[in-house]
């Protein structure tokens, strides 16, 4: 089956800054998919190529087979959008916006937004200038979801949603996914991803720093804390298999982040000269995504418990 | 096709929706503008004909600001970025928009032919010319609409190009001034070679300029707008050039000082110069075109425009106070901090401030110029003073308009109307109502006032209709202020008590109604000239015939049924009662001159009779005017029979009638109270004051405005009645009169002359003094003039003289 999005050496520069830096990524059909940065990393910019807003600086793209950048239409008849606040025409009334946005996409398109709207009991003849924050979130997915898009593309979709309604919503996306579509989602809310998507990827710096299964990912990423006789003791170099995504000294503590990591390697740690022991620690993504842009964690309880910072 | 059609329809019903608030406010703002321009400034030529001129404000005011509703309004909402989102065609998107605005601007456009229709219709505009329609300074009327849809293109050009609605807004100006500018460097190279473009060719030149620019532009905004629409291209960025250059080049200085600002109000002060530069810069750019044009380019159509364009200048800098940062949310950030209303507000009045200040004193600069080179440059410009009070109301009416109107493309569109509204009844309050010039100061800082009081709840971001009543509480004084000493004044105008208004009904009513008919002094049909016979005729021959067409009493009136009975009451217009009083006295002129001439003392004592039967129809008609008739005949009378040898050689009896009628002093004096009550009391319309009194009012009172004399007329009318009748009552009981004949005096007169200069002193008395010259005009003019002057006294000495053998 062709990926949804696929995305090959993507570059974005603008004056003085580095938007996106050789991007590569496919997403197959049928996932959720997660893409998470802190502020600046990038994620809007790759959103708006996507959509077809922004043409990128080089590389390729290209969104339900279509090149955004060329058919930037087609992609999104296609493709159901939200942004993170939403500005529609807040003059309109719900049952207004959603007859106003009907011809633009196939038939049914209002009738499957009506009963979005009645699901999420929202009045027809109130104006959206009259709607709160999540109420007006409700809306917008309202009319992203109305026409069933191969690509559900996200970008803070739960902001403003009470918690009941986030569930809810959450949940449908699983059922999008399980249906075969496809959720592009964009997020700081790791807790509710780690909960609903089926791959993530973490970008920093205009950089996919990981990208993977949340499952391999989980299994696939380890702290190792290695416990020195000196400080300046120079640990072997680990063998190709194994990624270091971070390394940080306290004192006589070294703290080393490894994808792929194995007994192998735990073997050659501990016999090496200066190390007194090694021990390992599976991490969540929440401290993956830390590691990922922060370089490492600072609040580790290795650390903690080695007194090697304060709690 | 059909799914194209319903998106079609979908795309035209948003544009009509949004257009849609922007058309009623015009039109209503317009409606406003009309109705209180006829209503306040119809007083002179030049201004009524300016009536004309304001329904085509409109159109041109839409095509301005539509392209800023339709797409710099979704730019600043972002809505045009939550719309793209879904699949609208580009192209389909901007000619949706781009049908909109036309259309909108035809229905401006029919709207304002049915106001031009309206205006023409209600005759207010009545005989007075005007160039507005029909041509203007040479430019055809279809050029109006011509230049509108121009404008409107130059409006969405700008709207695609700039992401500012202010800055597109400025940035039409230049535009629309573009077939002029070309046509104007036409003119100045044509002149240069000492040649001349016939006005019409001019005419041509310019549409054939404006339909080109219109075609370019209109494609290049269709080009930006796609672009604008189309994925955005990548900046291209050469990180060697950069890097090379980058090499050369200095330091790039922080812009941000070290320290912070010592006082709260120089941080706004700094906030306000910089969250806009570029409408800023626009704004002072039309700032200083205007006063400059003002002051050196002298007054044309043409050259007209560029001192508008400054108004509208000082106009946008108001609105720039509260609007300029394109939303609210800049201020939002400085209230959640804690910034205090007052020094917010001053720190966005002080830029505004301070350059409508910069703009006078350019004025002031340019005009000082101006005076001192009188051999280079005509140009009369006002004074500083009231130019300083111009600006400061138009910079005050729109920034509380841009504290009103929250939008900024609607508060640029209604601010320079309501600012002309503002300035006309400011000028109607000060040139009408003599509203004194500190009161009118004061209206000018009311608006700057109210948007102080309203800057809490502004800041909070109250939408509410406290926001809106707190706002209203500067506009309600602004209406009034002005009003109230012109009120007080009108309040304090002499007039009839009630009571006396009561009683003098009553006794208007219980007057019996006579049977007598009307009979109106008519000049009798002259026989037609027959000027081959008349040439022939010579010497007494002519002069006999022409006595007999004009002269005689009983030949050149028709004084016949008044010889039947007493059963007429008479109506006499002046011009009769001259020419009567003309014939009569020609008659007596002539006796005198052959006191032998049987037929010439025929023909004075036919006049003596008719002219006693005319006085006493006159004294019994219902019209007050009349009686001045009567007054005037009986005058006529009176001076010819006081002579005692005149009497002893005309017939006895109709000497003795005449007497016995000019000297029935009660009968003249319930003749007068009873036309006086009557006249009053019928005198109600227009038309029937004509009928009735017919005394040319208009001057009463001395000078005033008009406005003001449309308000007391009718109580000045009613307090010359009670003073008339009042006079009446007093000379019957041979009281003195002069105390009234003063009072008479300041309610019609005036101030404008002292009493003893003025038409009831005792000097000008008929009979004080042996003088018997007056003037039927006078008569006419002045009421109740000669009533109990010394003529009635011969009059009635008269009688006594005739019984006496």
């Amino acid at each position: 089956m062709n990926p949804v999005i696929t995305a090959s050496g993507l570059t974005m520069h603008y004056r003085g800054c580095q938007a996106l830096r050789g991007i590569d990524l496919q997403i197959a059909p049928g996932t959720v998919f997660a893409l998470l940065g802190e502020n600046g990393a990038g994620k809007t910019t790759l959103i708006r190529i996507l959509t077809g807003f922004q043409k990128p600086t080089s590389g390729q793209v290209r969104v339900c087979e279509l090149d955004p950048t060329q058919q930037p239409l087609a992609v999104r008849r296609r493709i159901g959008y939200v942004s993170d606040a939403p500005a529609m025409y807040d003059w309109m009334t719900v049952a207004e916006i959603g007859w106003f946005v009907a011809p633009f996409y196939p038939a049914g398109f209002l009738d499957r937004y009506r009963e979005s709207v009645l699901r999420y009991e929202l009045a027809d003849d109130r104006k959206l200038k009259h709607l709160s924050k999540g109420q007006r979130a409700k809306v917008a997915l309202s009319l992203a979801l109305a026409h069933d898009p191969e690509l559900l593309i996200l970008d803070e979709p739960t902001s403003g949603l009470d918690p009941m309604v986030r569930r809810e919503f959450l949940e449908s996306m699983i059922d999008r996914a399980a249906s075969g579509r496809t959720v592009f989602l964009s997020s700081h809310q790791i807790s509710e991803v780690e909960r609903v998507a089926d791959t993530i990827a973490i970008l920093h710096h205009g950089k996919l720093r990981l990208l993977a299964p949340l499952v391999d990912l989980k299994d696939s990423v380890t702290e190792v804390s290695v416990s020195l006789e000196d400080p300046l003791v120079a640990l072997p170099l680990l063998p190709g298999s194994a990624e270091m995504l971070s390394e940080q000294t306290y004192g006589r503590l070294r703290r080393l982040v490894v994808r792929g990591y194995d007994s192998e390697m735990h073997d050659l740690l501990a016999a090496h000269q200066g190390v007194t022991s090694v021990r390992e620690r599976s991490m969540s993504l929440e401290e993956i995504f830390i590691v990922c842009t922060k370089g490492g964690l600072t609040n580790s309880p290795e650390l903690v418990e080695a007194g090697a910072i304060d709690e | 096709m059909n799914e194209t059609t319903s998106m079609q329809q979908a795309l035209l019903w948003k544009e009509v929706r949004q257009v849609r608030p922007l058309i009623v406010l015009l039109l209503a703002i317009g409606g406003l503008l009309i109705l209180a321009w006829s209503g306040f400034f119809m007083q002179t030529r030049e201004l009524a004909s300016m009536l004309r001129f304001l329904p085509l404000m409109l159109p041109t005011m839409y095509a301005a600001g539509v392209s800023a509703v339709l797409v710099s309004q979704e730019k600043e909402l972002r809505t045009l970025g939550w719309l793209t989102a879904i699949p609208v065609s580009p192209a389909q998107l901007i000619l949706s928009k781009f049908a909109v605005a036309l259309a909108g601007l035809v229905v401006m456009w029919a709207c304002c032919f049915a106001a031009i229709f309206l205006i023409e219709a209600s005759g207010l505009v009545d005989g007075i010319s005007s160039p507005a329609i029909a041509t203007a300074d040479g430019y055809d009327a279809v050029y109006f609409p011509l230049h509108s849809a121009f404008i409107l293109i130059c409006g969405m050009l700008t709207a695609w190009l700039f992401r500012n609605a202010f800055v597109s807004l400025i940035a039409i100006v230049p535009l629309a001034l573009l077939p002029f500018i070309v046509m104007a460097l036409i003119r100045l190279v044509t002149r240069a070679r000492e040649r001349y473009v016939p006005t019409i060719l001019e005419t041509q030149i310019t549409i054939a300029v404006t339909v080109l620019a219109t075609g370019a532009l209109a494609y290049l905004a269709y080009r930006l707008a796609l672009k604008q629409l189309a994925p955005a291209e990548a900046p291209r960025v050469d990180e060697h050039a950069l890097a090379s250059l980058d090499a050369w080049r200095p330091p790039t200085p922080t812009s941000v000082p070290k320290t912070p600002f010592q006082f709260p109000l120089s941080s706004l002060i700094w906030q306000s110069l910089h969250h806009n530069r570029l409408a800023l810069a626009g704004i002072l750019a039309m700032i200083a075109i205007g006063v400059t044009s003002a002051t050196l380019v002298p007054l044309s159509f043409s050259a007209a425009l560029l001192p508008l364009i400054g108004l509208l200048g000082i106009s946008w800098l108001g609105v720039f106070v509260f609007s300029g940062d394109g939303s609210q949310r800049g201020l939002r950030f400085l209230a959640d901090r804690g910034a205090a209303p007052t020094i917010l507000w001053w720190g966005r009045q002080a830029i505004g401030l301070s350059l409508v200040a910069c703009g006078v004193l350019l004025f002031a600069a340019l005009s000082w110029w101006t005076l001192n080179n009188r051999h280079r440059v005509q140009v009369d410009t006002p004074s500083i003073a009231f130019v300083g009070l111009f600006f400061l109301l138009i910079y005050s009416v729109s920034q509380w308009a841009s504290q009103v109107v929250r939008l900024t493309t609607a508060a640029a569109i209604v601010a320079p109307l309501l600012s002309l509204m503002a300035s006309g009844w400011l000028t109607f309050a000060g040139i009408e109502l003599s509203a004194p010039l500190w009161l009118l100061m004061f209206c000018i800082l009311l608006p700057l006032v109210s948007s102080w009081w309203s800057m809490p709840r502004w800041m909070d971001g109250d939408h509410g209709i406290q926001f809106y009543l707190w706002s209203l509480v500067g506009l309600v004084p602004f209406l009034f202020i002005p009003f109230l000493p012109f009120a007080i004044d009108v309040a304090q105008s002499p007039r009839m008590s009630t009571a006396r208004q009561f009683a003098l009904r009553a006794e208007a009513n219980s007057i019996p109604r006579t049977d007598t008919d009307i009979w109106q002094l008519k000049r009798e049909p002259e026989p037609p000239l027959n000027l081959e016979q008349d040439q022939e005729l010579t010497g007494q021959a002519a002069l006999a015939l022409y006595q007999a067409r004009s002269a005689s009493a009983s030949n050149a009136f028709n004084f016949a049924p008044l010889r039947s009975g007493p059963r007429y009451q008479v109506y006499a217009e002046r011009n009769l009662l001259d020419s009567v009083l003309q014939c009569a006295t020609y008659a007596e002129l002539a006796w005198q001159h052959s006191p032998d001439d049987i037929a010439a003392k025929q023909a004075l004592q036919c006049w003596i009779s008719d002219l006693t039967l005319l006085a006493a129809g006159l004294r019994r008609s219902d019209r007050w005017i009349d009686q001045a008739a009567g007054d005037a005949v009986e005058i006529w009378l009176t001076r010819l029979l006081m002579n005692d040898s005149t009497r002893a050689k005309l017939d006895a009896a109709i000497v003795s009638s005449a007497v016995a009628l000019v000297a029935d002093q009660p009968g003249r004096s319930a003749s007068r109270r009873r036309a006086v009550l009557l006249s009053w009391t019928r005198a109600h319309t227009r038309e029937k004051w004509f009928h009735y009194l017919n005394f040319d009012a208009s001057g009463w009172g001395g000078p005033m405005t008009g406005t003001k004399r449309y308000w007391t007329q009718s109580q000045t009318v009613s307090a010359v009645i009670d003073a008339s009748l009042r006079l009446v009552d007093a000379g019957a009981q041979g009281q003195d009169t002069q105390p009234i004949r003063r009072e008479l005096h300041q309610l019609i007169v005036g101030n404008q002359m002292d009493f003893v200069d003025g038409p009831f002193a005792d000097r000008f008395r008929v009979g004080a003094g042996g003088t018997w010259a007056f003037s039927t005009d006078d008569l006419y003019r002045y009421p109740a003039m000669q009533w109990f002057a010394p003529w009635e006294i011969v009059a009635v000495r008269l009688a006594v003289q005739e019984k006496t053998p």
